[in-house]
């Protein structure tokens, strides 16, 4: 019963309840639709899709509220929950100014010097992937949530097989994307089985 | 037979166990408080696995001894009562640790 054992059975008891609290799929849910939104955006050219990849982070809360905190409770972590918070803020930040800048391209390739235009014509599928895998690395490290990085390392290895047989470059974003979004769904569907329903707090 | 000259374990610590935390569930509440920085109801229902009655009792017990902390705050503006373990229930716990680990290895040393 030293102090050491005890300390590292609370830390084990503060990752399980981390692990059971983010196992709702909403983060896997999240990500699928932004890098699902991405690909259709670029392969139907349809601002509507733009929006689709917004959507997740406009209702991460209302979902956490509604699926996850009636069923599991709600739990405050301290230094995890700032992490994770910031990890999705540069998650939206770099997203959000590749957005800007594939969106300023299109609109006014004739201010682009003609070599950086046409190496953003070629490759920009390929960097909007690149940037998806580390916004996913980045939330791997600092969430503790290891199947983050597994989705990068997946992602980078469609981007290169991809490259290799000369697929459209937007094949890797829509197959991850429509991949994440089916881990994501079938982890909520099994939260949601393992986790009824609680009727209201006491 | 043991001898007449056999010295007896010291089980004065026993005394000493608070009893607000000597009761599994109790202990078990308190370890996942320490775990986490504050937790409500539904959680600690789920991971406790105690029915609501007894998990309320023994909540009750915890702040009466003054080592849970109940607040009210507003997370996303929805109104929630959360639980915390206060200093004094921290130095409970590493106090209750100390006084178990006197009698297991005074009993079976």
């Amino acid at each position: 019963m030293s102090t050491n054992n005890t300390d590292a059975s609370i830390e084990q008891l503060k990752r399980k309840a981390y692990l059971g609290y983010h196992g709702d799929g909403i983060l896997d849910l999240l990500l699928g639709s932004t890098m699902l939104g991405i690909a259709l955006w670029l392969l139907l050219d349809s601002i509507f899709f733009t929006f689709m990849a917004w959507m997740g982070f406009i209702l991460y809360a209302g979902m956490k509220n509604s699926i996850t905190i009636p069923r599991f409770g709600y739990v405050s972590f301290d230094e995890t929950k700032t992490r994770y918070a910031r990890t999705i803020s540069v998650g939206v930040l770099l997203l959000l100014l590749s957005l800007v800048v594939g969106i300023l391209f299109f609109m006014s390739p004739d201010r682009i010097p003609p070599s950086v235009s046409e190496f953003l014509r070629n490759y920009f599928e390929y960097m909007l992937a690149g940037l998806c895998s580390l916004v996913m690395v980045l939330m791997g490290a600092l969430s503790g949530i290891k199947r983050f990085t597994g989705y990068a390392g997946v992602t980078i290895v469609a981007l290169w097989l991809s490259l290799q047989l000369q697929l459209n470059p937007v094949t890797p974003l829509l197959v991850m994307g429509s991949l994440i979004l089916l881990i994501g769904t079938t982890l909520m569907v099994n939260f949601i089985r393992r986790h009824p329903l609680q009727s209201s707090e006491t | 037979m043991p001898s007449k000259t056999t010295s007896q374990p010291d089980l004065s610590p026993i005394e000493q166990l608070d009893s607000a935390i000597h009761a599994p569930a109790r202990l078990m509440i308190l370890a996942y408080l320490a775990a986490v920085a504050s937790a409500d109801f539904t959680f600690l229902l789920t991971q406790t696995g105690l029915t609501r009655g007894n998990l309320s009792t023994h909540i009750s017990r915890l702040e009466e001894a003054g080592y849970v902390e109940v607040k009210k705050e507003f997370i996303d503006r929805i109104p929630r009562t959360l639980y915390k373990l206060t200093g004094s229930g921290r130095k409970a716990i590493a106090q209750y640790r100390e006084n178990m680990r006197q009698v297991i290895d005074n009993l079976f040393e």
